[in-house]
């Protein structure tokens, strides 16, 4: 299993639909596995509930979802926002997608595009957007954290190698 | 055939029970948390679960987007002057695979199980009413599986109950509905076990009215009080 995408359908009497490795999943076990994975990899995501509140008051203009989300694994990209659709009491459609494939969440963005349109869901490209720059400054926060606490090691070491030898 | 006794007043005459009453939320107070209790909201789709997390937490709520998950902080609420605490936690779908991944472990690790559903559907669609009532005996199967002899002393003494089930859409109902919707609903559940939740801890509302939402939620005693303001 490659790739997983749940998504709410636009009446609660239609079943959610689940895509494993882009095809539909009308198998109720397998789909249920799937979902359960997927629920696995959704805790503790990058973006805590005040960081939503602060984006989707500095991006009103963009209506950014509620929901958005994300986060990178050692093995695999976790994305949860809303399509462009809505159900049939207006409300925009949910999706949670789990990729094993990607590295990045812009790599993760691309094949979640690709999933969504076959099922004739649209992704919010400027959400989307707006989640790879997040998730780049993270990363490079995170580079730049790591390339601190490596120079903070180096310096330790040069002192007690200089303290060590006088 | 019910071997434990339905009614308190079987096992201690009036006004025994009365004074017993009286004591226990005393002992109660003595033994809460300052930590807030969780709240694990359960129901079907549509019917408000996110709205009722908003209406406690006082909260604008815009129907922009359905929920897959959602993750919300810890928040305070008060009312009658006393403040109540909720820790953070996940608000749901309301899919049927929310079921299998959700209800148990919610069932398992939250202090309070709250279950929504709209009355309204309820009353005229016989297939939502079917998956009302097999969600409840899920919920009412589990919540006896994990219930200790505590939790059932207080619950036949009505002092603190796990559960609250939220009917909502209630301000949606015809006259004749609101006539007829306790009766309606009891005859639905009728020699179920699970009908219990039904007679005891159901509130038919609208969930945009906080003052109900808040009062139902500390009738049962489900939510701790932390800081009484009326004290300061």
């Amino acid at each position: 299993m490659n790739t997983i995408l749940w998504t709410q359908n636009e009446s609660p009497d239609i079943p959610d639909t689940i895509l494993i490795d882009g095809k539909v999943c009308n198998n109720l076990t397998d789909s249920q596995k799937a979902f359960n994975q997927l629920n696995m990899y959704n805790n503790n995501l990058t973006l805590s509930p005040h960081d939503r509140d602060k984006l989707k008051r500095k991006y009103e203009t963009l209506s950014v979802s509620r929901q958005l989300n994300f986060k990178v694994y050692s093995r695999g990209v976790y994305i949860q926002g809303c399509f462009m659709e809505t159900d049939k009491v207006g409300r925009k459609l949910p999706y949670m997608f789990l990729d094993f494939t990607s590295k990045s969440v812009e790599e993760a963005a691309k094949t979640l595009k690709c999933q969504a349109e076959k099922m004739g869901r649209n992704t919010n490209q400027e959400e989307i957007s707006l989640l790879s720059s997040i998730s780049t400054s993270y990363r490079d926060k995170k580079t730049n954290k790591n390339k601190y606490y490596i120079f903070l090691l180096i310096l330790l070491f040069i002192l007690l190698l200089y303290y060590g030898i006088v | 055939m019910r071997l434990l006794p339905r009614n308190i007043y079987e096992i201690l005459p009036f006004p025994m029970y009365e004074i017993f009453k009286m004591f226990v939320p005393i002992v109660l107070d003595v033994t809460t948390t300052v930590e807030g209790k969780s709240l694990g909201v359960l129901g079907m789709p549509e019917s408000g679960k996110t709205q009722l997390y908003k209406t406690l937490k006082n909260e604008k709520y815009t129907q922009e987007e359905a929920t897959s998950i959602d993750e919300y902080p810890q928040f305070d609420f008060v009312i009658k002057g006393r403040k109540f605490k909720v820790k953070s936690g996940k608000d749901i779908g309301g899919g049927e695979m929310y079921m299998q991944s959700y209800y148990e472990k919610f069932i398992k690790e939250k202090d309070v199980i709250v279950f929504v559903f709209d009355i309204k559907r309820y009353l005229e669609d016989l297939t939502y009413a079917r998956k009302v009532r097999s969600r409840l005996e899920f919920i009412w199967r589990k919540l006896m599986e994990k219930a200790g002899i505590m939790d059932y002393i207080l619950d036949i003494f009505e002092i603190k109950r796990r559960y609250i089930l939220f009917a909502s859409h209630g301000d949606q109902l015809t006259t004749e509905q609101k006539k007829n919707v306790k009766s309606e609903l009891f005859n639905s559940v009728q020699g179920k076990e699970y009908a219990e939740m039904f007679h005891n801890n159901m509130y038919i509302t609208d969930l945009r009215d906080r003052k109900n939402c808040l009062n139902y939620s500390i009738k049962q005693n489900c939510l701790d009080e932390y800081d009484s303001l009326d004290s300061k």
